[in-house]
């Protein structure tokens, strides 16, 4: 919500003199409107290291909810300026002053001691100077930003807007037990808030103040349910809840340290958030800067720190507990329990996000930790525009809520989100479910082996495809050798005259092939058997583990099932972009290409996996949604996935042969020597095939880029496993291919407040806020001359702020 | 009758200026010349005392709101102030009871509606994300990645 107003000078109360150093303030507005009373706090920006505390004052005890003021009654309410001088944090809620700022210095009204000075209805005062820059309510860890422009004394205030804070994050009644909590004295145990992902939409919020634009910072939230950190070292105990600190810096060089800091202190009591401490005076602590590269203490109060620097809180009694540093400092460190992914922006704040929290290790000294999020994950300042969470190890709990900034342009070449910067799609936007009827399970079945005697499938290595190649051609012609001797004996294939039937014997094998898998990882393995196969009658065994190929594997099942794995397809945009003209395929190994919906997979979880007959080489892919609902498929699509190696008698001829060596491309591994091979000349045949098959195999695996094997530098199309070995060319990792347009906007930058965004549906006028274009207006009910109801229609009709 | 008058520098599109008008002065109509409903000219007494007088630009009476859009000055220390009725404001709250079909709203839309006013840009992008795991990815020269399939045999 964007307010602005302007305030005359004029000041009527007595004034004294304040030091800039040791206030508090804070903005009191009763609004009867609202029938309630808010108290916003700030602190001046000569005031850069103060910690800043807020609360706000009710009136309305049953309307105490947690918000924030909307300031653009600002003149037809009581305004209270409220500040504070106290270096007890504890008492200083009880000892308000009022204060102003008249031009010059601060100004304190001591006169009115314990109340608030109340600036009447529809009366103004000159409230300058305030170049605040965040307000951070403590324990609701919204941030609000504010400032007053010098020259034209218009102040703004950003507040979040109801739609998007108060309503949605922001209900729960405060009590009375919360307001001490704010002042210090009490932390419930429940105060905390549930985080969903609704939170973290980054719907935009509209900041222009006196021409220009204010970024939201998020802020820390729902810090009370942060846990105990995991303490690495001796003498760190943290049995009291940290809570996180955020500490801002912007690039007109103020700090501001702000936050829920509610820490046990060295002397007693809990204190609240963000007090303030009175650098090198004060009872409890003081402020220490420490030089980021020499980690050693500036010295005294600095007033501005560079972005590096370090922050620390140190006693003043010499016990010199670092209380803030950056990440790696500590050895007592928290490094464990990092934070993520803080949101950094620049433009005109540039603001650095440094995390603390703050944890007791012993009865005397409070450990205040900082990290500078930023360093954990460099991809923020990449972009100086981060949308994300922040947690540590120990809690789920965000602690950055990532609210985005309207008129903040991205890099203008830079169109997208970082990875983590994606927005939350939004499918169904609530009419209807996207996913409805059965889930389809997948229960594979697979059967549960082979059937023995009849059927034999051995899994190989390519060492036991070496040594198959030698015993079935080295020892060909060699009646005295081992396996083959005996085979063709059996068999009645060898006869007199010394010329064998290669077919017949070759018969025995059905296939060979490749698998791009290894069968080991298959549910259908069986395990090693020996180091022999057998085949027909299987009274013969031919040994292949000769050579240190070791046993041979026996295959269980004549099906395979592959998980190959699942794919997140995030929201790019999280609004219509996602599938306006969106074009999607997915990439399937061994398959092919396949057009999916955008529609249908948006923001949801893709999933492959792949039956494979062994006994023919083919395999069915599976494609799936996987989600809240169950299983939802979207396509089976078929291929081949196991590459034959022909052997048997019909293919063992010359057309085999060069067939083999056109789709291997293995002409340049046999030095040719394919070429010329006579198929009745065993010893030849022997020593192509296997060599042949020993390094071409390999050679496949690394080089398969060959001539003849063209079509495997294309993504296979779908269906295409026709040519086997191509797909060992192809990628073997299935993917998603995404095509989408770019836009002039982003969601961050995109005018909404100038321009509004798409609706639909009848809504009363009243409960909306912010630019608004109706159609067909009714403006008869308005009771106004004709043309004035014609005016108004217009107006309506062509946009109009409510 | 009175007539107040003042500064408001919303925008002319805010339908309730009312927060926004920062009411300086109150002063009595001396008379009206109402060219029409939608522009009176009312004249009024000296605005000389008040130094901000010059930088007001809108006023109230009679229960409807105007944008001042020029101020003579008269004879005798007085001002004609020309109006010109801001129709939004003066019936703003029966506007707010209106319930009309929107189409377009800052806050309260429907991210999945298509909205042109996202202009698109002529290039492209395309995005490629692997699945998480590749089990086609093997060593061939150590796994077991061949099946050889005979008649006959022993499934041991």
């Amino acid at each position: 919500m964007i307010t602005t107003g302007q305030y005359p000078t004029v000041i009527d109360w007595p004034l004294q003199n304040f030091a800039a150093t040791d206030m508090i303030t804070a903005l009191n507005i009763d609004d009867p409107d609202l029938t309630e009373s808010y108290w916003l706090g700030w602190i001046s920006y000569d005031n850069l290291p103060s910690a800043f505390k807020i609360s706000r004052q009710t009136i309305d005890t049953d309307a105490r909810t947690m918000s924030f003021v909307d300031v653009t009654h600002a003149e037809n309410v009581d305004i209270s300026i409220i500040t504070c001088t106290d270096t007890s944090p504890t008492s200083y809620i009880n000892n308000p002053y009022t204060s102003i700022y008249d031009g010059d210095v601060w100004r304190r009204f001591d006169s009115i001691p314990n109340t608030q000075y109340v600036i009447p209805s529809n009366q103004s005062r000159f409230i300058n100077k305030f170049d605040v820059n965040t307000i951070q309510l403590s324990n609701t860890y919204a941030v609000v930003n504010m400032t007053i422009d010098d020259a034209t004394m218009a102040y703004t205030i950003i507040t979040m807007s109801p739609d998007e804070l108060y309503d949605r994050h922001f209900t729960r009644s405060l009590t009375s037990s919360d307001i001490n909590n704010v002042r210090g004295s009490a932390v419930p145990s429940d105060l905390s808030f549930d985080i969903d992902d609704s939170m973290l939409d980054g719907t935009l919020q509209t900041i222009t103040v006196s021409g220009h634009t204010i970024k939201f910072f998020a802020g820390a939230f729902g810090l009370s349910g942060f846990g105990r950190p995991r303490t690495t070292s001796g003498g760190v105990g943290g049995y009291y809840n940290p809570l996180p600190v955020v500490r801002l810096h912007d690039d007109s060089d103020h700090t501001f340290l702000i936050g829920g800091t509610r820490f046990f202190a060295v002397t007693t009591g809990w204190y609240g958030g963000g007090y303030r401490i009175t650098p090198g005076t004060g009872s409890i602590n003081a402020y220490d800067f420490y030089d980021a590269a020499t980690t050693t203490i500036v010295g005294g109060f600095v007033g501005t720190v560079s972005l590096d620097d370090i922050v620390a809180i140190t006693q003043n009694n010499g016990i010199g507990v670092i209380a803030a540093q950056n990440g790696n400092f500590a050895v007592q460190g928290v490094q464990d329990s990092r934070f993520a992914m803080v949101r950094r922006m620049y433009d005109w704040y540039d603001i650095v996000t440094t995390l603390s929290y703050l944890m007791r290790y012993n009865t005397s000294n409070t450990v205040f930790y900082t990290t500078d999020a930023t360093k954990y994950y460099p991809a923020i300042s990449e972009n100086n525009e981060f949308l994300g969470y922040l947690r540590n190890g120990e809690t789920d709990y965000d602690l950055l809520r990532p609210w985005q900034i309207s008129g903040t342009a991205l890099d203008a070449e830079s169109d997208e989100y970082t990875p983590a910067d994606k927005p939350p799609y939004i499918p169904g936007e609530g009419d209807e479910d996207e996913k409805i009827g059965d889930s389809i399970g997948f229960n594979v079945n697979v059967p549960g082996g082979t059937a023995s005697g009849l059927y034999t499938m051995y899994a190989l290595r390519q060492a036991h495809i070496n040594n198959l190649g030698a015993a079935l051609w080295t020892s060909f012609n060699d009646p005295d050798s081992n396996f083959w001797q005996n085979v063709r004996m059996a068999a009645g294939l060898y006869e007199e005259s010394g010329s064998f039937d290669l077919s017949a014997i070759l018969n025995y094998i059905t296939s060979i092939r490749i698998y791009p898998f290894a069968l080991v990882n298959l549910p259908g393995f069986a395990g090693a058997g020996t180091g022999a196969i057998r085949m027909g009658t299987g009274k013969i065994p031919l040994d292949l583990s000769t050579g240190g190929a070791g046993n041979v594997g026996i295959m269980g099942s004549y099906t395979g099932i592959i998980d190959a794995g699942s794919v997140a397809i995030p929201a790019h945009y999280g609004d219509f972009r996602d599938l306006e003209g969106v074009t999607m395929s997915v990439y399937l190994p061994y398959i092919g290409n396949i057009a999916i919906n955008p529609a249908e997979v948006t923001g949801q979880t893709l999933q492959a996996t792949y039956a494979v007959d062994l006994t023919s080489g083919s395999c069915v892919a599976y494609l799936l949604l996987s989600g809240s609902w169950g299983y939802y498929p979207i396509g089976v699509y078929s291929g081949t996935i196991g590459a034959d190696i022909p052997l048997s008698a019909s293919q063992g001829n010359r057309m085999f042969l060069r067939d083999l060596k056109n789709v291997l491309g293995l002409g340049s591994i046999l030095g040719g020597s394919l070429s010329g091979v006579d198929v009745t000349d065993g010893d030849a045949l022997a020593g192509a095939i296997g060599s042949g098959l020993a390094s071409g195999a390999a050679y496949m695996a690394k080089n398969v880029y060959q001539q003849g094997m063209s079509a495997a530098l294309t993504p296979p199309t779908l269906g295409g496993g026709g040519a086997n070995f191509a797909g060992f060319g192809a990628p073997q990792t299935a993917y998603v291919q995404i095509r989408r347009h770019l836009y002039a906007y982003t969601a961050r930058n995109f005018p909404a407040a100038e321009m509004g965004r798409r609706t639909y549906g009848v809504k009363v006028l009243g409960t909306l806020s912010g630019f608004t274009i109706c159609d067909a207006v009714d403006v008869s009910g308005i009771p106004a001359p004709a043309d004035i109801q014609t005016d108004i229609k217009n107006l309506l009709e062509s946009g109009v702020y409510l | 009758m009175q007539l107040q008058y003042g500064k408001c520098n919303s925008d002319p599109r805010v339908v309730d200026k009312r927060p926004y008008f920062g009411v300086l002065h109150t002063t009595d109509i001396l008379a009206k010349d109402t060219i029409s409903d939608r522009s009176p000219v009312v004249v009024i007494a000296a605005m000389a005392s008040n130094t901000d007088a010059p930088s007001c630009n809108y006023a109230y009476f009679g229960g409807l709101y105007y944008y001042i859009d020029t101020v003579d000055i008269l004879p005798g220390g007085r001002y004609a102030l020309h109006l010109r009725i801001d129709v939004l404001t003066s019936y703003a709250d029966s506007i707010k009871n209106i319930s009309a079909v929107v189409v377009r709203q800052a806050g309260a839309y429907y991210p999945m509606l298509a909205d042109p006013a996202y202009t698109k840009k002529s290039n492209i992008q395309v995005e490629t994300r692997q699945f998480n795991r590749s089990p086609f990815i093997v060593n061939y020269n150590s796994d077991f990645c061949y099946v050889l399939s005979v008649i006959g045999g022993v499934n041991t």
